[in-house]
């Protein structure tokens, strides 16, 4: 059984469009017949994904505000009406030994950019007269995971500013909420050189559906959130998980 | 109703589907081609919601009962699996309330209460267990926002708060086998039970204007949060409960 919640009509920016999520989320919103507004860091994936989906995108780094202004202005001028902030970064560290300069960037990008994007993405649907959605990707990890403090905190910063920006935004018609996915099944979790197999066992038996996710089942839940199915639904963070960490 | 599906021919079974969310839940599968058994507790009002499907064209049958009742429960999952004894959907929706303060709060009402909104749905998924893991399968338990308290409703509300509990700890259990439970927690909707009452709809209208989206739900917009917790697409999201509440209680 499958649903395949409509977007036709939707201008979708999505960050971080080359990673793992962020493709297969802008390949599934486009099969749902939502025009994609593409970036990341870098052009290589980014101008291949945008050939494929007939998307324009736009190079962009998070941790440049002014950049960010530029991003959401030019995204604006194309019709933006929903926005999937996803780009994320993670720093492997025991907090005892946790970098300055790591916690700063993963804040930086995690949090301090999503509050950004979203607030130039309010700024210009309030000028429009209002509507739109955002679907921000949160982590289950914003619940407590070891040697990753920063990525922890930002995680935990983007599901209180998901309640928050959705108390805010509900009056000028723009819906907020987040995915929070569980293990999800991508080049980082599953290296082609085997070293994450053992982890991947451990891991599995801690999750009630024994298996890690697909970045097609969280594509299907941003779907979900932006869609007009969803439209009593606001403030509210979804786990994808396959039942970890209830 | 935006989405398209393939529930051709899935057999689902929803609970307290006469009227309200729960008809509008029936409707809601019925138009994606399910095969919906509507279950409520007065014969007569089961027929009409399946006639009411079946004018739309959807495929519905009846399947009244008690489902307070142990053996009533098994006779209505029996009914509602196909011809291979599955059962695709279990959609517990059937709940009753009683208003009254703690002092007033009679032991009858509290254990009616339970009886319907929390040990049913206990009931029910036990008897349908092997049904839903023939076919990978799904429950959806209709909770509440109320189950983070509201007044004068405690029985309701402890009711609704142990669905949720239920909900995880089947998830867990049911996990390995690849069959999904879920709870939606509506907020107040706007159904024909509430504008019976002039007095709680007036009420419940003035609430919703506090609420971050100013409004009580429609029905439909309860029943597309079930249908797309019990589709394919929330295939990595179990133990869940989800808020359709207007940005109420973002727990």
């Amino acid at each position: 059984m499958t649903i395949t919640n409509s977007l036709e009509g939707f201008t979708i920016l999505v960050t971080g469009a080359a990673g793992g999520i962020g493709a297969v989320t802008a390949r599934t919103l486009s099969a749902r017949g939502a025009r994609l507004l593409l970036t990341d860091r870098d052009t290589g994936i980014l101008a291949s994904l945008g050939a494929e989906l007939a998307a324009e995108y736009r190079v962009a780094d998070l941790d440049d505000r002014n950049q960010i202004t530029d991003l959401v202005d030019w995204a604006d001028e194309r019709g933006m009406d929903a926005l999937v902030n996803n780009a994320g970064i993670v720093s492997m560290a025991p907090i005892e030994d946790f970098p300055d300069a790591d916690w700063d960037r993963v804040i930086e990008i995690n949090l301090t950019a999503v509050h950004l994007l979203t607030r130039n993405f309010a700024r210009c649907r309030i000028a429009r007269g209002g509507g739109g959605a955002i679907v921000n990707i949160a982590s289950m990890s914003y619940k407590g995971m070891t040697r990753q403090i920063a990525y922890v905190a930002s995680k935990g910063g983007v599901v209180s500013l998901t309640k928050g920006a959705a108390m805010e935004l509900a009056r000028h018609k723009i819906r907020v909420n987040a995915v929070a996915p569980g293990m999800t099944e991508t080049e980082m979790t599953n290296p082609a050189d085997g070293s994450q197999d053992r982890l991947r066992l451990r891991m599995m038996e801690q999750i009630p559906l024994r298996r890690y996710g697909e970045p097609q089942e969280i594509a299907s839940v941003v779907a979900f959130l932006i869609s007009r199915d969803a439209s009593y639904v606001t403030g509210e963070v979804i786990h994808a998980s396959g039942g970890a960490r209830l | 109703m935006t989405c398209q599906s393939d529930m051709s021919g899935r057999p689902v079974l929803v609970t307290g589907a006469a009227r309200g969310i729960g008809l509008a839940i029936a409707h809601a599968f019925g138009a994606r081609g399910s095969r919906v058994a509507i279950n409520d507790r007065d014969p007569a009002d089961v027929d009409r919601a399946v006639a009411a499907l079946r004018e739309k064209g959807s495929d519905a049958i009846a399947v009244p009962g008690d489902i307070s009742d142990e053996h009533a429960c098994a006779g209505i999952v029996a009914e509602a699996c196909d011809g291979d004894g599955r059962l695709a959907v279990l959609v517990n929706n059937a709940a009753i309330g009683r208003a009254a303060a703690l002092a007033g709060h009679k032991t009858d009402y509290w254990r009616k209460v339970l009886d319907v909104n929390l040990t049913g749905p206990f009931f029910l998924a036990r008897a349908a267990q092997e049904a839903l893991r023939q076919a990978h399968g799904a429950i959806v338990n209709i909770a509440s926002a109320a189950a983070y308290g509201m007044k004068d409703q405690c029985s309701y509300d402890a009711s609704k708060g142990g669905l949720i509990s239920l909900t995880r700890s089947l998830a867990l259990e049911f996990g390995p086998a690849g069959v999904r439970v879920n709870s939606v927690c509506p907020g107040f909707v706007d159904t024909e039970m509430l504008k019976s009452d002039a007095n709680l709809h007036r009420h419940s209208q003035k609430f919703a204007r506090s609420l971050p989206l100013g409004r009580l739900a429609r029905p439909e917009e309860i029943a597309e949060a079930v249908l797309w917790l019990a589709s394919d697409d929330a295939s990595y999201v179990t133990g869940h409960a989800l808020f359709v509440d207007g940005g109420w209680i973002r727990p």
